[in-house]
């Protein structure tokens, strides 16, 4: 019997109501199906019963031109409304999606730069990376021993150094005096029969467990010139370097006591692209001046230098090149050609210096060496102790 | 917007495209659907079509930040509340009574939001069946009225000069009717 109220669950009109319709209601003009559609909604829904209640209050009845309009105008205004609001997102969107695009290009090259940069900086690194020598103290107290015999450099060789190489290298002094280099290690002579002071080039590493070795090894070798301040007075014999055209009464900087040790040993790097017309690569070259054929590395790094003259890595390895070669001078324009903050100067610059003394260019090497005790690096204290023993 | 005008979404589809994509047509469409009724619900309240009216943008404007904030199960009952609760805002921002409906009508329109939210088609076989119980159950003049508006289909109107009872009461009288048969047959399922 009651069957027919289950339409109170029928939750989803069907009938659209328009509004001639509530109006018709309202004014008690509606069919019996109108009113019939118009209560069930009432019924089974909430807001329409609500709004009704509100289009059958006395102010709407009262009010029936006023709200129709209210009505077209609200529908207008949220179309409006909802125009305005897209157009606002689309015009705040637009810009965000335009600054997203320019951070995005921004951030790929930003990228693209870093990793230049830090390929750059790998090269350089690995152009770098020196294998330290095998510094025992026993060397180390050789160049004690060997302090002795400033006394033997004879007054006339000193003269001989009227090329003044010194301008220069005090002008990049000033500029420098600190530098990234962090470590050296002293290699001597292991001959003994070279008694003149043997400072072998030192050599440059980063790496710290090195670094401390070296400085251990630096401390070392200061007690050890304590102790043997009263070492033997007599000159030893000495011998020439190997490889260097040296006055036999000059003071020998054996810059070739290469036997034992490898010194500044430059693994071949891939890196090293720049290419000479034979195929040489810079790392060929250092690989060559590694195996301690300068001239074959002098002609490769011509070779490259005469095609790409600005590649600092050919400039530096020839510099060191023409000065393990005993030709200094050559090997110090190239050094002027290196910027003084350039990681490779220092110990270039050492050589340099070490090829002087071995030439017996004194006054050159007094002011080379003296321009390194003041940058205060860590080539530092080995050319006070060539000055000392040049004095 | 015309594209759309061709589908029929329903309030939750219209909601999700909404959040989903951030577009106001979506919330517009829905806007248009309810924006007669919301405006009607304010006349209630306020009482005054130039403020009803404002009342209803006001809303437009709010919910387009609340409808992505809120789990709305059903929208037309959210959107009663919401209007409502505007509504009685206004009035006390200017300082006037808020004239609440009476206890019957309020739980009434809370109980249709809740029928709307539930709409239990497996169970139709079984609340027939409790129905006529339910039915004996109501008080005499909700067992009168759901029999005259229901059964014998008379208007509101009719009811009202049959019964000598206001348009107001009749209507009261079905709606909470409605309310108990529901609760009666939720019960006994």
């Amino acid at each position: 019997m009651y069957k027919d109220i289950y339409n109170i669950y029928e939750t989803e009109p069907t009938t659209t109501i328009s509004w001639d319709m509530i109006q018709r209601y309202v004014s008690q003009c509606s069919s019996k199906e109108e009113t019939r559609i118009i209560e069930m909604r009432m019924n089974d829904d909430a807001l329409f019963a609500e709004a009704m209640e509100g289009f059958m209050s006395d102010d709407s009845i009262s009010n029936k031109d006023k709200i129709e309009k209210a009505i077209q105008n609200i529908e207008n205004n949220i179309y409006k409304g909802y125009i305005a609001r897209q157009s606002n997102e689309s015009n705040t969107k637009t810009p965000i999606r335009w600054l997203a695009i320019a951070a995005c290009i921004l951030v790929v090259l930003g990228l693209g730069f870093l990793i230049n940069d830090t390929i750059q900086k790998n090269k350089n690194q690995e152009a770098k990376v020196l294998t330290i020598n095998s510094t025992d103290t026993s060397s180390l107290n050789q160049l004690s021993n060997n302090s002795n015999v400033t006394n033997t450099i004879p007054n006339d060789d000193l003269k001989k150094d009227d090329e003044i190489h010194s301008d220069t290298t005090t002008k990049k002094a000033q500029a420098s005096n600190t530098h990234s280099t962090k470590t050296v290690a002293i290699n001597m002579d292991n001959s003994q029969e070279n008694l003149l002071p043997t400072l072998s080039e030192t050599t440059a590493v980063y790496d710290k467990d090195k670094i401390a070795m070296v400085e251990k090894v630096e401390e070392e070798a200061a007690v050890s010139r304590d102790v043997n301040d009263v070492i033997s007075e007599e000159t030893k014999p000495t011998s020439p370097a190997k490889n260097v055209g040296v006055n036999s009464n000059a003071p020998h900087i054996n810059i070739e006591n290469r036997d034992n040790k490898k010194d500044d040993v430059f693994t071949k790097n891939d890196s090293y692209v720049a290419e000479s017309t034979s195929g040489h690569t810079v790392g060929d070259g250092i690989d060559i001046y590694n195996n301690k054929q300068y001239l074959d590395a002098i002609s490769v790094f011509s070779e490259i230098l005469s095609y790409d003259k600005n590649n600092m890595q050919a400039i530096t390895f020839r510099a060191r090149a023409y000065a393990r070669q005993g030709e200094c001078n050559k090997a110090a324009n190239d050094m002027d050609r290196i910027p003084i903050d350039n990681i490779n100067y220092p110990e270039t610059e050492w050589i340099i210096a070490q090829c002087y003394l071995s030439n017996n260019q004194i006054k050159k090497a007094k002011a080379l060496l003296q321009v390194i005790v003041n940058r205060n690096n860590i080539y530092s204290a080995p050319a006070k102790d060539a000055l000392e023993a040049i004095k | 917007m015309s594209k759309s005008k061709s589908i029929v979404y329903s309030d939750q589809e219209l909601i999700r495209l909404f959040r989903e994509s951030e577009d106001s047509k979506y919330l517009g469409m829905m806007y248009q659907r309810y924006a007669m009724n919301m405006f009607g619900v304010c006349m209630k309240y306020i009482k005054n079509v130039d403020d009803s009216q404002d009342a209803v943008m006001e809303i437009f404007e709010k919910l387009h930040h609340d409808i992505k904030r809120h789990d709305i199960a059903n929208f037309k009952s959210w959107i009663l509340t919401v209007t409502r609760n505007h509504c009685l805002m206004i009035l006390r921002k200017n300082g006037l009574q808020v004239e609440y409906k009476d206890e019957i009508e309020f739980e009434y329109g809370n109980s249709i939001s809740d029928f709307d939210a539930r709409n239990e088609a497996e169970a139709k076989e079984k609340k027939l069946n409790k129905m006529d119980i339910c039915v004996q159950k109501l008080n005499d003049i909700q067992r009168l009225c759901i029999d005259m508006f229901y059964l014998q289909g008379f208007s509101y109107k009719e009811i009202e000069v049959k019964t000598q009872l206001s348009y107001k009461e009749v209507k009261t009288h079905i709606q909470n009717g409605k309310l108990n048969l529901k609760k009666c047959i939720e019960s006994n399922v």
